[in-house]
């Protein structure tokens, strides 16, 4: 029961904070904070699939986008705003659903570049597509919900989403994603239906991030293609491998870290990106469940050192 | 039809040469290479300001694939030897080294494309009302003489013994005496001659920028799915197929999707092959 409280708590809590920091902050800082909180749901969307089930998922900006695209497009073709964001958060949903059809029979590394692939197609279309998607320069996104209404849904999203993925790790899926994570031949072997319950996590995971692509349209207004390159999905799973993959509040670490290295620390360009990958690299080889791995490493040494004395 | 074919054949061999570099290094070591397309940029723009500070061309190219082999042999050094024994971290390290290799290039020569100019920049080969660019020519050339000599390399000689050896099976050959850390190093030594094969031969077809080898890395990572991780044979049928595909899709269909083709070639394969790709692992280098 103590672990629910703590996990829900830290949910709302942060729900708190986000909603502090979108309202609080202006200017560059302000889509600063936008940012941090659209990629730490899209990025819990990721730890289901990722850091529950292994399978690093590669189409995730994909998904992002498409939610993002689909919303627009709709919008602006009379749709309420609700009625939009829901048919587009499902329509994701069902594509996520085919490219697990196809790439959930691949494994490991196959998996990633299948998955990298469809993100480049997908950059491909809203590239080309001009007439839904205005093509290179990108297109504007008309406001269906009213600003305060997007931050107050932005926030509580963050809540709801690291509660509902609490829910999912403690759960019996939860179990069989990382059963599979694991050794999925023996999960197999033991009677877990592997290729359906990867099917969902990819599905669940496609959910989140297109629901945090809708939220980005309508907070920021524009939508290009350059902002759903497969590079962003790199980045996305770079995020999460430093936060600590399949750890509850690692979308949130590996929000703020990714985020405010690139937006924060103006280093001129591509020096952020270098020092995130070799952050990313030391991450890896010195803390491999990243940094909210690594500090629980180091209390618990801590303890057993106070303990001993 | 038969010029979309030949394009199509030179698209194949830039993908071969690119995926040869791919599975080689992933036969003796497990690692998916993203860095590679960080090394072909980097061997790029080496390239092109040696030929920008006044050498002769062939000169540049050779300074262009030296600098390639030996980003490759770095990144093996500094990182990958790191994580033999941790092959799950193989992704996040490779692609930590592509943001840092992409970057670099980013960061010292900006972001704006720049090109290649060659001596045979001019030359139209024609061949049975066929035509063909030097350049594309040139990189056909290069393609066929580096796979040959990596063919030759592998199969007649010790060291290519060794390295199939690797490739089979680490355990046996490392108790057989073989150094494994020489055979790592060469993989990536190769690799990266390939890359900057590869990367001067098609940079001047398209343009010098840091993210040039983007899309050739992804086809080439397809023709690895699709003739079989560690299979050099594999990935030479497996380019031509995939340039030839993607081909005819940019001259018949639309050529703006053209790597799109790429994409349903493979879903095709996966469709097709319901058992997954694990046939395909069955670890080999030639």
């Amino acid at each position: 029961m103590r672990k629910h409280a703590s996990a829900l708590g830290s949910s709302a809590l942060l729900s708190v904070l986000a909603y502090l920091a979108l309202t609080g902050l202006q200017g560059d800082q302000g889509q600063v904070a936008l940012l941090v909180v659209v990629w730490t749901i899209a990025l819990t969307g990721l730890n289901v699939i990722l850091g529950l089930g292994g399978y690093p998922s590669m189409a995730h900006a994909a998904f992002f986008g498409g939610g993002a695209y689909l919303s627009a497009i709709l919008l602006e073709k009379g749709l309420s705003m609700t009625v939009a964001a829901v048919v587009s958060v499902a329509a994701i949903m069902l594509v996520g659903f085919l490219v697990a059809l196809v790439f959930s029979r691949t494994r490991g590394q196959y998996f990633a570049i299948g998955t990298m692939f469809f993100t480049a197609v997908a950059f491909l279309v809203f590239t080309n597509a001009a007439e839904f998607t205005g093509g290179p320069t990108g297109r504007p996104v008309d406001l269906g919900y009213s600003l305060d209404a997007t931050v107050v849904l932005l926030a509580v999203s963050v809540g709801a989403g690291l509660a509902v993925f609490h829910l999912i790790s403690v759960s019996r899926f939860g179990d069989r994603l990382r059963a599979i994570r694991e050794d999925e031949d023996l999960a197999q072997h033991l009677g877990v239906p592997t290729a359906r319950v990867k099917l969902l996590a990819v599905v669940v995971s496609a959910g989140f991030a297109a629901w945090a692509g809708v939220l980005f349209g309508q907070y920021n207004g524009v939508i290009a293609p350059s902002q759903f390159t497969f590079v962003q999905s790199f980045l996305m799973f770079v995020a999460l491998g430093l936060g600590g993959a399949g750890r509850l509040l690692a979308p949130v670490v590996g929000a703020l870290v990714v985020i405010g290295l690139t937006q924060l620390l103006n280093l001129g360009p591509g020096v952020s990106q270098i020092v995130l990958g070799v952050l990313f690299i030391a991450v890896t080889l010195l803390a491999p469940n990243g940094i909210l791995g690594g500090i629980t490493a180091l209390t618990r040494k801590v303890r057993r050192k106070e303990a001993v004395a | 039809m038969i010029q979309v074919l030949v394009n199509g054949v030179f698209l194949g061999c830039l993908f071969a040469v690119v995926a040869v570099g791919l599975t080689l290094v992933y036969g003796v070591m497990e690692v998916p290479n993203f860095a590679h397309a960080g090394v072909i940029v980097l061997a790029a723009y080496a390239t092109w300001s040696a030929s920008a500070a006044g050498l002769p061309f062939a000169l540049a190219a050779l300074v262009g694939i030296a600098c390639g082999a030996a980003v490759s042999v770095l990144t093996e050094v500094v990182a990958y030897r790191w994580i033999i024994d941790n092959p799950a971290a193989a992704p996040a390290v490779a692609l930590g080294l592509m943001l840092i290799l992409q970057n670099t290039a980013l960061r010292l020569f900006g972001g704006e494309g720049r090109s290649m100019d060659t001596p045979y920049d001019q030359v139209l080969v024609e061949f049975g009302g066929v035509s063909l660019s030097g350049v594309k020519v040139a990189l056909v050339v290069l393609a066929v003489l580096a796979l040959t000599a990596l063919h030759l390399i592998l199969s007649r000689t010790s060291l290519g013994r060794a390295m199939r050896a690797v490739a089979q099976d680490r355990g046996a050959a490392a108790m057989l005496g073989i150094p494994m850390r020489r055979q790592y190093t060469l993989a990536f030594l190769i690799a990266g001659l390939l890359a900057g094969i590869a990367a001067v031969a098609y940079a001047p077809t398209f343009q010098v920028s840091p993210y040039m080898a983007d899309e050739v890395l992804l086809s080439a990572f397809v023709v690895v799915v699709v003739g079989g991780l560690g299979s050099v044979w594999g990935a030479v049928a497996g380019g031509l197929v995939l340039g030839v595909v993607e081909g005819l899709g940019s001259a018949y269909l639309s050529s703006a999707y053209q790597s799109a083709f790429g994409f349903l070639l493979l879903v095709l394969i996966l469709v097709l092959k319901p058992g997954g790709l694990r046939g395909a692992t069955g670890r080999r280098v030639a």
